[in-house]
């Protein structure tokens, strides 16, 4: 009993020092990309696509919804809509929280949920091996252009995000308060501060990080058999979620003691 | 354990004289396998006792060839025999679980991951399955070894060397077409291409001629033969004697992961052995 207890303790924690290599060395080779971005530029372009380009629209719907929703729910308290408590409310829900969060999400279910699913398959058809067999590094080949890919396209899409969940926010308070969308904007810019835009992006890129390498490790735990990858793909898509939701608690607590000294 | 899952350990350089001093004993300590390799020519490669475990079950026992420069070895049996896996440990994409593979004197296992990649680049590996880049253009397949071992080859010499090398094939397909919009046939031969497109030095070859109708392997075949012209080492797994007598000077015969015979070609063919004899004729 404590003898199986034990081998399990020592599995896991194998497993976990596995993984922190993996990252490392993930992370390590993306300052070297410039080396081969010959051929692995064209790989960046079609993630930053696929990951940016092409969740425009989703993105777009969510947040304005987002935005709309925050107004329409709040305009039940009578001095929600009062003051610049509003425009405070909005930044920190829209831009601090649910901009990068919910982008998180997206990308997470689109993209990561790709990555883990494609590596995984080229695993199974024998494509990594043929990486290896030309002297390519399967890694560094396929894992540094999604890893940078990502993180800019989770960037770049937590800023729009925030834009549009804004826009929406102000569309639907401009027709309850029927103040102009110009002096909405002009009172939301007024109150924004730069802390608020550095924990957006502060936070848009650790996510970005997170989703790119959990997705790229489970795609390369493929050993055999495409029954696999679906496994793998799960794996990476609820861990990402976790890793992602302990970030932003660290992130609000570590931005929490600075305020706070 | 397959190589991609150990790539990023960093690993030791090949202490030099701890290799040259094994692969004496194992020239020397080897007299039927030693007898067709002249004693000062470092063989091109050495598959060193090896074996492979997978779930507790010993799925290849104690292999132990030697390669010598611009030899082709044959390897021979029956499905599930090993031959993909003796072919995949001998050009480092999987380890041993026991025994050392030696590229050139080196140990594949102890290479730093520069000198593994310079190896990758010096051999080519057929897959049975073609194991083409499927999110790539067949184009593309072909030009990615050449731009990742010459990463300063301008544009112009990639195309042209791809050019050649489908000429060379005769191969009359759309280049641009990705690999699932081809035959099977036609991803083999591009599969084959893909392998030999940087020159290699030694060349893996995974049941070549499996999928192609007879005029395709009339070709291949007589693209192996001028690669054994110019020198090249070639390890060739296939069910197909018909390569094996054009091509192999020694082949070694495999077994439910045993190698039951291993030597000249003739010699092999020649043995009086029951078990040896069993799997000549299932194969045959």
């Amino acid at each position: 009993m404590l003898g199986s207890l034990g081998q399990s303790v020592m599995r896991k924690a194998s497993s976990l020092m596995y993984a922190l290599e993996f990252s490392l060395f993930l992370m390590k080779e993306t300052l070297f990309f410039h080396r081969r971005k010959r051929i692995g530029i064209r790989v960046l372009v079609m993630q930053i696509l696929f990951t940016g380009v092409e969740a425009l629209a989703i993105v777009s719907l969510l947040s304005l919804g987002i935005g709309a929703v925050i107004i329409i729910q709040g305009a039940q308290l009578p001095q929600f809509l009062s003051g610049d408590l509003l425009y405070r409310i909005l930044i920190i829900v829209i831009t601090r929280e649910l901009g990068p969060l919910l982008t998180a999400f997206v990308v997470i279910a689109r993209s990561g949920s790709a990555i883990s699913t494609e590596l995984g398959n080229m695993v199974v058809s024998h494509e990594m091996e043929a990486y290896l067999s030309v002297g390519i590094h399967p890694v560094a080949q396929l894992g540094v252009p999604r890893l940078l890919g990502v993180t800019l396209s989770m960037v770049l899409l937590t800023v729009y995000s925030n834009v549009m969940g804004l826009l929406g926010s102000v569309g639907v308070s401009s027709l309850i308060t029927h103040v102009r969308a110009a002096d909405h904007f002009a009172a939301l810019f007024a109150n924004m501060h730069f802390a608020d835009v550095a924990v957006s992006l502060t936070k848009a890129f650790v996510f970005g990080v997170i989703i790119a390498i959990t997705s790229v490790f489970h795609g390369f735990q493929v050993q055999r058999a495409v029954t696999e990858v679906p496994v793998q793909t799960i794996r990476s898509i609820g861990r990402s979620i976790v890793f992602c939701i302990i970030a932003d608690g660290l992130i609000i607590l570590l931005t929490a003691l600075g305020v706070a000294s | 354990m397959t190589r991609k899952s150990q790539a990023w350990e960093s690993q030791n350089e090949t202490d030099s004289s701890l290799v040259a001093n094994s692969l004496e004993t194992l020239v020397e300590g080897d007299v039927s396998l030693s007898g067709e390799i002249p004693r000062e020519q470092t063989p091109a490669l050495v598959l060193d006792h090896i074996s492979f475990e997978f779930q507790s079950q010993h799925v290849l026992s104690h292999l132990h060839l030697l390669l010598p420069e611009g030899g082709v070895t044959g390897v021979v049996g029956v499905s599930g025999s090993g031959k993909s896996l003796v072919l995949k440990m001998a050009a480092g994409l999987i380890s041993p679980s026991k025994g050392r593979v030696f590229y050139r004197g080196n140990d594949v296992a102890m290479m730093s991951e520069a000198a593994y990649q310079r190896m990758q680049s010096q051999t080519g590996f057929h897959f049975q399955d073609a194991a083409l880049w499927a999110n790539m253009s067949l184009w593309d397949n072909l030009a990615l070894p050449l731009m990742a071992a010459h990463p300063s080859m301008d544009e112009a010499t990639v195309a042209h060397l791809v050019q050649q090398a489908l000429d060379d094939a005769k191969l009359r397909i759309n280049p641009h077409l990705r690999p699932a919009e081809v035959s099977l046939g036609h991803r083999k031969m591009v599969g084959y291409l893909r392998a030999t497109m940087n020159q290699p030095a030694l060349l893996f070859l995974d049941e070549p001629s499996s999928f192609l109708e007879r005029g395709s392997q009339r070709v291949l075949l007589n693209m192996l033969s001028a690669q054994k012209a110019k020198g090249v080492t070639m390890l060739l797994a296939t069910h197909n004697f018909e390569y094996i007598e054009a091509l192999a000077d020694s082949i070694a015969v495999l077994d439910e992961g045993q190698c039951v015979a291993y030597g000249p070609k003739s010699d092999v063919f020649d043995r009086d052995d029951a078990r040896l004899k069993r799997v000549l004729r299932e194969l045959m």
